[in-house]
């Protein structure tokens, strides 16, 4: 195998600017075994990732979400974040506890030492 | 809403990201966003071989993607929401007539022309990211069994 020495991965940091923008996030979550998904309500504040997760999805739930944007090649760009779901507040408010966060910038591909 | 209904094909020429949602073969959720281009009512995605999606369709078919009108410029938060199935075929040989829905989609529209000429600062980065994963490109083809138009709670 040949090692790829572009990436286009980012440090999350660099998509903060996405991250404060959003207002909106696409969930994903295991039905019984079978996928589900929904685009939910999402902010991020203090370094935190809060959705309002559909009815039904509780505390501890494993979930994955996307903010991205972007049309064309060198425009897209975005989060994935898989983690679980923390306790709802009374407004249905939920933290979602990172197990890994994955971002990329395809107008940042750069060497992978560079 | 039947997946083959004027409405639904509205959302699909309207939206540019397929964001896919899928499950692992160990039950782990993942939601990818993806080119594609659709025709009769099935949807036609790029992705690479070993990519976390395509590993998770080869264990699971099941899929659910979530399309939002972008290109419609309207202020609807509305999602189309389509579950279905999906297959993956390594080394995938689209018609001539595919290739140039993905092109004119993504390429040779006014947007993708401007984004190319925007970024030729990194585009032999971009070159080279490509070569180096030569070989590995595939082709997602989805069928919606079901679709509903839903709104961000």
């Amino acid at each position: 195998l040949t090692a790829k020495q572009i990436t286009r991965a980012v440090p999350p940091a660099d998509l903060a600017d996405l991250l404060a923008r959003r207002d909106t996030a696409s969930l994903a979550w295991n039905a019984g075994g079978a996928p589900e998904a929904a685009t939910v309500p999402f902010a991020f504040r203090d370094g935190r990732y809060n959705v309002k997760p559909p009815s039904g999805l509780g505390e501890g739930t494993e979930v994955a979400m996307l903010i991205d944007e972007g049309w064309y090649n060198a425009e897209l760009r975005g989060v994935h974040v898989r983690g679980t779901l923390g306790t709802m507040d009374e407004d249905g408010w939920a933290v979602m506890a990172p197990s890994r966060v994955n971002a990329w910038d395809y107008g940042e591909m750069r060497t992978r030492d560079g | 809403m039947h997946p083959a209904s004027p409405k639904v094909k509205r959302y699909l020429d309207a939206a540019m990201i397929a964001r896919v949602a899928t499950v692992s073969s160990g039950g782990k959720p993942r939601i990818t966003p993806l080119w594609f281009v659709h025709k009769d009512g099935r949807l036609y995605l790029n992705a690479r071989a070993d990519s976390p999606a395509v590993k998770a369709i080869r264990a699971n078919a099941s899929v659910v993607v979530l399309l939002s009108p972008e290109k419609a410029r309207t202020r609807s938060r509305k999602v189309l929401k389509l579950k279905g199935t999906a297959t993956f075929e390594a080394g995938k040989q689209y018609s001539p007539g595919m290739l140039l829905r993905f092109a004119l989609k993504y390429y040779l529209s006014p947007g993708g022309v401007r984004s190319f000429i925007a970024s030729r600062r990194t585009m032999g980065a971009r070159a080279r990211y490509y070569r180096e994963r030569a070989g590995e490109a595939g082709g997602i083809e989805i069928t919606p069994e079901g679709a509903e138009i839903t709104t961000p709670a």
